[in-house]
């Protein structure tokens, strides 16, 4: 955990005051980070006491989503008790790019007659990725691997995810989601195959997280 | 056909001792190594179709990259995967799986060193899809303890 100062302004002040971040800064993002200060200082939009404040800060190669909790009264100034960074978010927007290709491929991508990914099974998919990464971000896991995806010959998407020793695979075909699991990646057998809505995954990514 | 001492038969069985080799698609590599889309197998395919193999003791791994129908498909340069008919076989003969020589006439003058991987497209309902995933992840990890990268006829294993 770190510490900074956060500076609430009101909004018309943080329109003149904030600036965008240097490269790298996530796309959206507005805070300004005030690097000469011996405490790092957020500004941020103003908010009432108790509700936690989300922003980001980019690094050199890799950005951090900080969560602050606010505690005294939003008047000029107010301090913030704890920054906790959270994961970064760049791994996941990658993986949200990936997807962007795999959306792209041509039929016959492969040169033996490949489906073209469906527009259904590619939106199913980033759905997919919400839910994963909102799993992940609850979870009091230590860092874990990102999931991989690829296309299939059929026109779906599949997410493949190793943590620890489990395994778990993800085929989304159009609207649902084929998943399959393994206790342990030396293990032959899985544990099971359902055929699944997308909302009902996140149960299945909870148990490879949890080791 | 009787080559070093191993007999293919027509249209039968390979024997447990062969080695078969499995061209790779480069389009389906996963970081660079075989995956999941070089082994599709599935309970709609034909009965008798299969995941297609060379036969090791009728075409070698640079007979195999020669052969233009693969050619056509990964290119000129694609890696080969290199598979023991027994251990492909371990988990699931109990299911009917084989591997079965089965002439392609598109492979020219190496018609007859082709195989196929079949027999999974008989497994009923569910819990057969879950065994041909199973097999599926399976081949993948054979195929990825022993492979030949693209442009090279040296073996090497990730696993």
């Amino acid at each position: 955990m770190t510490t900074a100062e956060m500076v609430l302004e009101n909004p018309a002040a943080v329109m003149r005051a904030a600036t965008p971040l240097a490269s790298g800064i996530i796309q959206g993002s507005t805070s300004s980070f005030d690097r000469t200060a011996k405490s790092p200082v957020f500004f941020a939009s103003p908010a009432a006491p108790g509700t936690t404040v989300a922003f980001w800060e980019t690094f050199v190669d890799h950005a951090v989503r900080f969560y602050t909790m606010v505690t005294m009264a939003p008047t000029d100034r107010s301090r913030i008790l704890m920054c906790s960074p959270s994961i970064s978010s760049l791994s996941w927007d990658r993986l949200s790019i990936e997807l962007m290709r795999i959306a792209n491929l041509p039929p016959n991508w492969d040169g033996e007659s490949a489906d073209a990914p469906s527009k259904l099974a590619v939106k199913t998919a980033g759905d997919l990725l919400i839910i994963a990464q909102t799993v992940v971000e609850l979870a009091t896991t230590a860092e874990c691997p990102l999931p991989a995806l690829f296309p299939t010959v059929d026109g779906g998407v599949l997410l493949k995810w190793t943590y620890g020793d489990k395994e778990l695979k993800c085929t989304v075909v159009g609207d649902g989601v084929e998943v399959i699991r393994w206790k342990s990646v030396q293990a032959y057998e899985s544990d099971g195959l359902w055929e699944l809505p997308v909302r009902r995954v996140a149960e299945h990514f909870e148990w490879l997280l949890t080791q | 056909m009787v080559t070093n001492s191993v007999t293919i038969t027509k249209g039968e069985p390979l024997p447990d001792q062969e080695r078969i080799y499995r061209a790779l698609n480069p389009k389906h590599l996963e970081a660079g190594l075989p995956g999941d889309n070089h082994f599709v197998m599935s309970q709609k395919h034909d009965t008798g179709d299969g995941v297609s193999t060379g036969i090791a003791s009728l075409v070698s791994v640079s007979e195999l990259r020669s052969i233009d129908a693969i050619r056509t498909i990964c290119g000129e340069n694609f890696g080969v995967a290199d598979l023991v008919v027994s251990e492909v076989l371990a988990p699931v003969s109990i299911f009917g799986i084989s591997v079965v020589q089965q002439d392609a006439t598109n492979w020219g003058a190496y018609a007859g060193a082709h195989a196929v991987i079949t027999g999974y497209q008989a497994l009923p309902g569910n819990d057969g899809k879950r065994k041909i995933r199973d097999f599926q992840r399976y081949l993948v990890k054979l195929a990825r303890k022993k492979y030949y990268p693209a442009g090279s006829d040296m073996p090497v294993s990730a696993e």
